[in-house]
């Protein structure tokens, strides 16, 4: 069998490689082929598809996109680190946090937060306990100790994901407009490597995950983390990315030295010389291609201008780094890799970083509306029981949620973490969330519309959007055509609302022989708002009455509907008539108000259609205020709105129903860590 | 009136100590970082902050302990008035090195937590944030600390003995607590619990050291 068989590169694939190099390409090259033209690292049937959203600026191949605000730039993207956490959940998703918090420093922007989109089987399982238990610790022992705060986040409990952890990082970093490194190379400089001594950990780990996950999946293809020396790199980055003669930065994530060189130079239009025995190594007897392939952790990559030497050694040293210069980089646009003089690859960089690109097909696939019938005791009693509702202080305590002084709040009940930023006297908000149970296409508008609102219902103006896509195998037409929808949608709801995508990130192959992941789109969102009078605060208080703000009937509502509901809230807010707002989550109306009741300890009566209780996703609001005549003022507006009751006491009420807030709150409180107990 | 100064010890790993110079210069000190090799120490206070100094490798604080500005506050604390305050991980560094009396051990359940906390101090009730991995507080004979205000829980998070949060040394001006009284005092909505420290340390080192009642 020919090597790029073993290597399971597609024909196509090969045959575009041959076609391009104009011969076939050795065994070294041969690998490294196989590495940037896996689809972890090549994107080959999604590249395609990911060029046509709204986008505000020009860090399109830039490792994270940005929104500004002021003259600070806010980068953020959300990374999957799926594959890593089925086979070594601590180190998993240590490492996936490692490698988000690298791409926002990479351009030279301080990490200020982080969110996780966490998914398990059902807390039953024992699969499940373990994975969280890892996952959890894994994220709270790297964060903590690397001084980001995680100040939001999701965790869903499906049965669907009981053999297929999906692990979900999202990072933000701020810098100043005019400080960005990007990360094109110019020619003649040094090739640098910063930060940890290569080894053999993590080898391979692009086209591990670029595959479905078997029993022969590797641990050694799992990176280590090291949360110090993360500590130590991210310090001395910033400092050293300060320094002019700094041309360009890039982590080395997946596929380690190759990729992050080859694309610095293929984006500057360069070339580079690498000569391997010059890289800091952990063990002498590493092989050249494992140097190439290494997914080390904490190392990042810079190209330095020759006179700049000294002054990154100085830095280097004060954090007690070690740094190699690999290479130099050249006029040419070709990638030449030597071994002590001998030359192993020589290739032209478009054949290395523009891979063979699939068409996806779609299937129009027709759905069936799933009218659920609904008995409102049962459905209640479900949603308590239901981990998915309970309170998930289990998981975000965990996290420190409030290192670096800014958060203003952080996850709690609130799903929304909010920073205030000095550096531009705003705040900014995230907030990330996942649909599952629909198809790709309403997961992706359900996605977008609740993040939009809960960034309203905090007071603030929605202004961009990340995503990490992840699918099981793309060489499923059903999953081809699932990732299309998505597509679809979210192109179609940022050019409407003028939300700017502003990176993302796409896993496919979330799959084992037998089990495949559902189409599991996560978005998050960012918001911003300069004044703190216009932070609408979360509070709820005895005798606050409840409304309900928009048209229920609404199924799918266009962009007008919600700017409208938007500019209602923030006048009814500015006028001082309602004091807080609330979006309804997964659970309904009722769901929403329970959440509050809980947190805040006071009961509510309320009384309205049946059939509307516990429906997810209804376009509206919840208003809460104390004001005498809220019914007058909210005529004026010209929009669906309905008395609903009052927050009060300490029992539910709805429906002839009555419940104890406190029996209620035992479980709540208790399912999780009870179950993990166990 | 006289401005007090206040350095802050960053070891490598410290991630506290930017939002912790802020805070101090809210309240009117003057206020600077150091590094953990520095021996020369002229300030009123010297706060080491939270963090995971040298990674927390070994245990919390067991390779901080050993950086020249720790054997310098020893030395300084026989010579001259100086205030020493230690936050999360610098109350373990304080123990570690025996400058505070004790140990702290990982929390009962063995995780990280990170939640508002009920404390009492000289009779004053605040709440205030934890986020610690190893914050319970263990001593032989408590009869050690007999000339120690205490800071206590009222719920106790992590099995510390006797719900002790923080420990205050009248006699030596050293403090060590493993909430964060730094992240509750500019943060926009956040309280403002953190002057129950901080005050209480100004007030100290301006009638104690200087006189100024």
């Amino acid at each position: 069998m020919e090597l790029y068989k073993k290597l399971k590169i597609d024909d196509i694939v090969y045959q575009n490689i041959v076609k391009k190099l104009k011969r076939k390409p050795n065994d070294f090259e041969t690998h490294l082929f196989s590495a940037m033209h896996s689809e972890h690292c090549g994107y080959l049937h999604s590249k395609k598809y990911l060029n046509d959203f709204y986008t505000n600026n020009n860090f399109q191949n830039e490792n994270a996109g940005c929104v500004q605000i002021k003259d600070h730039c806010i980068f953020f993207k959300i990374e999957s680190h799926n594959h890593p956490c089925a086979i070594e959940p601590y180190q998993g998703s240590m490492t996936g946090i490692g490698g988000i918090i690298r791409d926002v420093l990479s351009l030279g922007a301080k990490p200020i937060c982080l969110l996780n989109s966490l998914k398990f089987g059902r807390i039953k399982e024992s699969k499940t306990k373990y994975y969280l238990s890892e996952v959890v610790r894994g994220i709270s022992d790297y964060g903590n100790s690397t001084g980001i705060p995680v100040i939001s986040g999701e965790t869903i409990f499906n049965e669907q994901f009981e053999n297929i952890p999906i692990v979900n990082v999202l990072a933000a970093g701020i810098v100043k407009a005019d400080k960005i490194k990007f990360s094109s190379a110019k020619e003649n400089s040094y090739i640098i490597i910063l930060g940890s001594k290569t080894g053999v950990d993590g080898l391979g780990g692009a086209t591990f995950a670029s595959d479905v996950l078997s029993e022969n999946s590797k641990r050694s293809s799992v990176q280590i983390g090291d949360p110090y020396l993360k500590k130590l790199l991210i310090e001395a980055t910033l400092k050293i990315n300060s320094l002019n003669s700094i041309l360009a930065c890039q982590d080395l994530g997946a596929s380690g030295i190759l990729s992050s060189t080859s694309e610095l130079c293929y984006k500057g239009k360069c070339g580079a010389k690498l000569y391997l025995q010059n890289v800091h190594v952990q063990n002498e007897n590493i092989t050249p291609l494992e140097i190439m392939l290494s997914e080390t952790q904490e190392r990042m990559a810079f190209i330095v201008e020759k006179t700049g030497l000294e002054e990154f050694k100085k830095i280097a040293d004060e954090f007690e780094l070690e740094f190699s210069i690999i290479g130099e980089t050249t006029e040419e646009n070709h990638y030449s890799v030597f071994y002590k003089d001998k030359l192993l690859a020589d290739i032209p960089l478009e054949a290395l970083c523009e891979p063979y690109l699939y068409t996806l097909k779609s299937l129009n696939k027709k759905y069936e509306k799933n009218i659920k019938t609904y008995n409102i005791k049962d459905d209640f009693f479900e949603m308590i029981n239901d981990e998915n509702f309970c309170s998930k202080k289990y998981i975000y305590s965990q996290f420190d949620q409030e290192v670096q002084g800014r958060t203003a709040f952080s996850q709690k009940e609130n799903s929304i973490g909010i920073l205030y930023l000095k550096e531009i006297s705003s705040f900014i908000a995230f907030c990330i969330e996942t649909n599952i149970d629909v198809s790709a296409f309403d997961a992706a508008i359900h996605s977008f519309l609740n993040l939009y609102r809960k960034l309203v219902s905090f007071g603030f103006e929605p202004l961009g959007l990340t995503n990490c896509l992840n699918f099981s195998s793309p060489d499923d037409i059903n999953v081809q055509s699932d990732f299309l929808e998505t597509i679809e949608a979210l192109k179609k709801l940022s050019k409407d609302f003028l939300i700017p995508v502003v990176s993302g990130n796409v896993s496919f192959y979330n799959e084992t022989n037998n089990y495949k992941i559902p189409p599991c789109a996560t978005f998050s969102m960012l918001g911003a708002i300069d004044d703190k009078n216009k932070v609408i605060k979360p509070n709820i208080y005895h005798n606050d009455k409840i409304f309900l703000l928009g048209d229920c009937n609404c199924v799918f509502p266009d962009f007008s509907y919600e700017i409208n509901l938007k500019n209602i809230i923030f006048d009814l807010y500015e006028k001082k008539l309602i004091h807080s707002v609330k979006t309804i989550n997964k659970y309904g109306i009722i769901g929403t108000l329970l959440k509050n009741s809980l947190f805040y300890g006071i009961g509510f009566e309320i009384s309205y259609k049946k059939d509307l209780y516990f429906k997810k996703n209804l376009p509206c609001y919840l208003l809460l205020s104390n004001h005498g005549d809220l019914t007058e003022e909210l005529k004026k507006y010209n929009i669906p709105f309905q008395y609903l009751g009052k927050y009060l006491g300490d029992k539910i009420k709805f429906d002839d129903l009555v419940f104890d807030l406190d029996e209620i709150n035992q479980i709540y409180q208790n399912k999780i860590c009870f179950e993990m107990e166990k | 009136m006289k401005k007090l100064t206040a350095s802050i010890v960053k070891f490598p790993g410290s991630n506290c100590e930017n939002e912790t110079l802020e805070a101090v210069k809210y309240f009117n000190f003057d206020a600077y970082f150091i590094s953990h090799k520095e021996t020369v120490i002229d300030s009123d206070l010297v706060i080491l902050p939270g963090g995971f100094s040298f990674g927390d490798y070994v245990s919390c604080g067991r390779i901080a302990k050993f950086s020249p500005v720790i054997s310098s506050l020893k030395e300084l604390i026989k010579r001259r008035k100086i205030f020493i305050l230690g936050i999360c991980n610098g109350f373990q560094i304080l123990t570690e090195a025996n400058i505070l009396p004790g140990a702290i051990l990982e929390n009962i359940g063995g995780k990280f937590i990170c939640d508002d906390v009920e404390l009492t101090f000289l009779n004053k009730n605040f709440s205030l944030p934890i986020a610690h991995h190893q914050g319970r507080y263990y001593i032989d004979n408590f009869e050690d600390l007999k000339n120690y205000e205490i800071i206590k829980y009222k719920n106790n998070p992590n099995g510390s003995m006797a719900n002790i949060a923080g420990l205050y040394d009248k006699k030596r001006y050293i403090m060590g607590l493993m909430p964060h009284p730094e992240r509750n005092v500019i943060t926009p909505f956040k309280s403002k619990d953190g002057k129950n420290i901080f005050e209480f340390i100004r007030n100290i080192i301006e009638k104690d050291f200087y006189g100024i009642i």
